[in-house]
């Protein structure tokens, strides 16, 4: 049988399962639509003049402006660097949590991953207020006059704050899933603590650290409110200079082509990281939890980890310690006195955002849940052609940067018969297409672990592929549905590197409002606004957690796959 | 219902890159008389669950023809097959109640709840699952979990019902009632069946018909007393109970040798000339000590004697061959040969039977 006549099968076995089939058809047209044809609109937009012929003048101006230029090298000096440190920070607090026996771990691991749900400049929000012009350590502890953070280091800090914590999540997994036996073994022939860290807990989490480097680079390179809020415009960099280019100097075609920039170390990166790194993983899964081992670290090790551990906690406390008390706080650095006036001020204007931010949170989190679950289904337990593409494209959009995908969205939804500019469905669309990939791979990795057979037992008794989907898998992956529901709405609540390029008037969001906010000086509504948003997330999260089944007699009977 | 296997194949493996193609099932052809309940037995590897799988729907032939009946069922999807199946792992839903997972199939075809009510009361009483309705899966035991799969199946009144290795995770003391229950169950409803297994107890306790399978192929098919008098060759009669072979060859004017000597053997008159290697089963050697008497009788020597309970097991050595096994029943009537005594076997006619010489 030639690959031909494999998929000429494939369509026929699809066939006799018709609805599945239009299922897989409008998946096609739908990953399509709002997923590849915006990228190749930016694409195209990149290779056009202002007067739409064909042209390679944007790409010209790229190379022969010295600022525009340098914002490609700032932003990869910004990314690498960030990686860096993030990686060493994140692998410290990773290695601290599963190699020693730290007190209040949970707490600790919680305080590691806050900067995760938080909305993404926070921590430049922070910074400004305490390391600004009117900073609250630079001016009112140091006396420095006018001290300026923009720029660089600004940035970097931010970074590293805002993407320690996604390393430390990827290394806490593979360092978990590295049996201790081995470093107890090296130690038994003769290997002391440090031989045995450099010798074999280091080079076995080698391949953990290089994709925890690479997912850190993609998303600094991707990173949006962070550079708009630091980068200052003596320091130009890719995603914030193509917003500006754009929504600035109304030059969409330069824009486009700077996204295009952007997109290729995103996606080189992506590629090595997924289809290079994600092989050479030397996880020693067992499947029973191994007791870790703590003889690894010395007492003086273990002090000075602990040490830095709650330095950085001691960092995450007062950054939103910072937020709280300036929502509170009349005139941040001048006058302290406590008061309501950024709430209520916030609430004046803002109450349209925050409702039209919850509307949309609240239509793209179920539909990205469904149709994560429900295209991990479809590569997981069905065959049919072009089932790879349909994978590749789902998770594109993990590697490509939110402001790429804001540009593409607005050259490809701007005509009819898809006009969507200035409509909920744009907002609403571009969240859920953004954030299945995540669904997805929680969802693939579910679902490999259930036995195929409970499917195929519903099919045995009557049931097609849909019909077993939605009375058998769904409920059994339902704890994983619902964790990728949560995460699906703290983004949709926290994004912005897409969304700004599509809210309107119509439909504004509580990030952007932040972002005007601070862009106009007014850093305490700014904060009372964070301080809302953060509110709104986590009782949200709650709200879910309360939704989640708790049936655990039927969870527990997931039959796990024997291997 | 009544099943034709024609000449199915199956190949597993990459089209793009011929070298990863593995013939899983190669030309099998087969035919199960309506109400019969046939084996698949093999060891792992041979091809039985994959038959079984494609006659569930699951696997999808690379050639040859499924007929339920006069119907050709390549095309058909599994939902729409009518020949439920009992799963290895069971595969209860983890998150319906003993009730539900019985009833999940009769509800997918909309039935009355009265119908549906009635059938699963009839399905739980048949498998005796009365009072567990309301449990969830995780409270059940191995055997009541079986069961519930058992009645799931069932309940459907299937054409065809198909058993995947039903008994291999519980203990040997459930799997005989179980194995009981089963063949019981089948035979009061009447419904063809298919049940894969690697056990040839269970497959010989069971089945109307057994199908010896071995790299894809069927070896042998017949009744189990057939198949373990008569295997055609040695894969099928050591697969089936335990079995020496030794050589022996008979010349033109008919006279027997074994192992080189004169023998008498009592059988085999109907075979034309030529190397032969005797099959001998345990139960057909009667042992002495040796006394030099009978020309029929070879003498060997014990190489080790196991007090088994209902027997008394013996490996015997012979010059030149492998060692035999023997079974002497009643073994408390007299003391037992022991290890290094000269002794001399016979072997009873019925239980002699000749396969044509392997090279």
């Amino acid at each position: 049988m030639t690959a031909f006549a494999r998929g000429r099968r494939e369509i026929q076995l699809l066939t006799r399962d018709p609805l599945l089939a239009l299922l897989v058809v409008l998946l096609f047209v739908s990953l399509g639509v709002f997923v590849v044809f915006p990228l190749l609109s930016v694409l195209v937009k990149s290779f056009q003049s202002e007067q739409g012929a064909f042209s390679l003048e944007n790409y010209t101006r790229f190379l022969t402006f010295n600022y525009l230029r340098s914002s490609l090298w700032n932003s990869l000096t910004v990314g690498f660097c960030t990686a860096a440190c993030s990686v060493l920070v994140g692998f410290a607090a990773a290695f601290t949590i599963t190699r020693t026996s730290v007190p209040w771990k949970k707490a600790l691991h919680l305080l590691f991953i806050l900067p995760i749900i938080s909305p993404p400049f926070t921590s430049a929000l922070s910074i400004l207020m305490l390391f600004g012009a009117n900073g609250l350590i630079t001016r009112g502890l140091l006396g420095i006059r006018n001290y300026n953070i923009y720029g660089f280091k600004g940035v970097l800090l931010s970074q590293i704050f805002t993407f320690a914590p996604v390393a430390y999540l990827t290394l806490k997994g593979v360092m978990e899933s590295l049996n201790p036996t081995l470093e107890d073994a090296a130690m038994n022939v003769g290997a002391g603590r440090l031989q045995t860290f450099l010798r074999v807990t280091l080079p076995l989490s080698l391949p953990g650290i290089a994709s925890a480097f690479l997912v850190v680079l993609i998303e600094s390179l991707a990173d949006f409110g962070n550079p708009l809020v630091l980068a200052g415009s003596r320091f130009p960099m890719l995603s914030t200079q193509a917003y500006l280019e754009i929504t600035g100097s109304f030059n969409l075609p330069l824009g486009a082509a700077l996204a295009v920039v952007l997109l290729i170390p995103s996606i080189t990166s992506f590629a090595i990281q997924r289809y290079y790194l994600q092989k050479r993983q030397y996880t020693t899964v067992t499947g029973k939890p191994v007791a870790s081992s703590s003889k690894l670290v010395s007492r003086n090790a273990r002090r000075g980890l602990i040490a830095f551990s709650a330095a950085f906690c001691g960092l995450v406390l007062l950054f939103y310690g910072t937020i709280f008390v300036g929502a509170f706080t009349r005139v941040w650095g001048f006058d302290f006195t406590p008061t309501l006036n950024h709430f209520a001020y916030a609430f004046s204007v803002g109450m349209g955002t925050i409702r039209d931010t919850l509307i949309v949170a609240i239509c793209a989190t179920p539909l990205s849940g469904v149709l994560g679950m429900l295209i991990a289904f479809l590569v997981v337990r069905t065959s049919f052609p072009g089932k790879g593409v349909m994978e590749f494209t789902s998770i594109l959009n993990f590697a490509v940067p939110g402001s790429v995908i804001g540009i593409g969205y607005i050259l490809a939804f701007n005509t009819p018969p898809l006009m969507l500019i200035g409509t909920l469905a744009i907002l609403v669309l571009n969240f859920v297409f953004r954030y299945i990939p995540v669904g997805i791979q929680s969802g693939i990795a579910v679902l490999r672990q259930i036995d195929p057979s409970i499917e195929e037992a519903a099919q045995n008794l009557g049931a097609d592929k849909l019909t077993t989907f939605r009375k058998v898998t769904l409920p059994i992956i339902a704890p994983a549905f619902f964790s990728g529901l949560v995460f699906a709405f703290v983004r949709a609540m926290t994004a912005i590197s897409a969304a700004i390029f599509l809210v309107s008037a119509n439909w504004n969001l509580l990030t952007v409002q932040i972002l005007n906010q601070v862009g106009s000086g007014r850093l305490g509504v700014a904060a009372a606004f964070s301080v809302i948003l953060v509110v709104i997330v986590t009782a949200a999260m709650a709200i879910i957690a309360r939704l989640v089944p708790g049936r655990a007699g039927g969870m527990a009977a997931i039959q796990i796959q024997e291997e | 219902m009544k099943i034709v296997i024609d000449s199915i194949t199956k190949d597993f493996g990459s089209f793009d890159d011929p070298g990863s193609i593995f013939r899983a099932v190669d030309a099998v052809s087969l035919e199960v008389r309506d109400g019969d309940l046939v084996t698949l037995l093999g060891p792992s590897g041979c091809g039985k669950t994959t038959l079984l799988r494609m006659l569930a729907g699951f696997e999808d032939p690379t050639s040859g023809n499924i007929f339920f009946g006069e119907r050709r069922m390549n095309d058909v999807a599994p939902n729409k097959r009518n020949a439920t199946m009992v799963f290895q792992s069971y595969a209860i839903f983890p998150h319906l109640d003993v009730r539900d997972n019985i009833a999940f199939g009769l509800k997918l075809k909309e039935l009355s709840k009265k119908e549906i009510r009635e059938r699963t009361e009839r399905v739980v009483e048949l498998v005796g699952l009365e009072g567990l309705e309301e449990r969830q899966p995780s409270q059940l035991s191995g055997g009541q979990q079986q069961r519930v799969a058992l009645a799931r199946a069932v309940v459907m009144e299937p054409s065809v019902l198909l058993f995947d290795e039903p008994l291999s995770n519980l203990d040997a003391k459930l799997r005989e009632q179980m194995r009981i229950d089963i063949r019981k169950l089948q035979q009061r409803l009447g419904i063809t069946s298919i049940y894969v297994t690697h056990d040839q107890i269970e497959a010989m306790s069971i089945s109307d018909r057994v199908v010896v399978m071995n790299r894809g192929r069927i070896e042998q098919m017949g009744s189990p007393r057939e198949l373990y008098a008569r295997p055609v060759n040695r894969f099928v009669a050591s697969f089936i109970g335990k079995a020496a072979f030794l050589p022996a060859e008979k010349d033109a004017a008919g006279a027997w040798t074994l192992l080189g000597k004169p023998w008498r053997p009592e059988a085999g008159e109907e075979l034309t000339a030529g190397a032969y290697e005797a099959m001998i089963r345990p139960e057909a050697v009667r042992l002495s000590p040796l006394e030099d008497s009978g020309r029929n009788a070879i003498a060997g020597t014990v190489l080790r004697a196991t007090y088994l309970g209902s027997v008394m097991e013996y490996e015997v050595e012979l010059p030149g061959t492998e060692p035999v096994t023997v079974h002497i029943p009643n073994p408390f009537e007299r003391d037992p040969l022991p290890p290094g005594a000269e002794a001399e076997l016979r072997f009873l006619p019925e239980g002699l039977h000749f396969l044509p010489a392997e090279a």
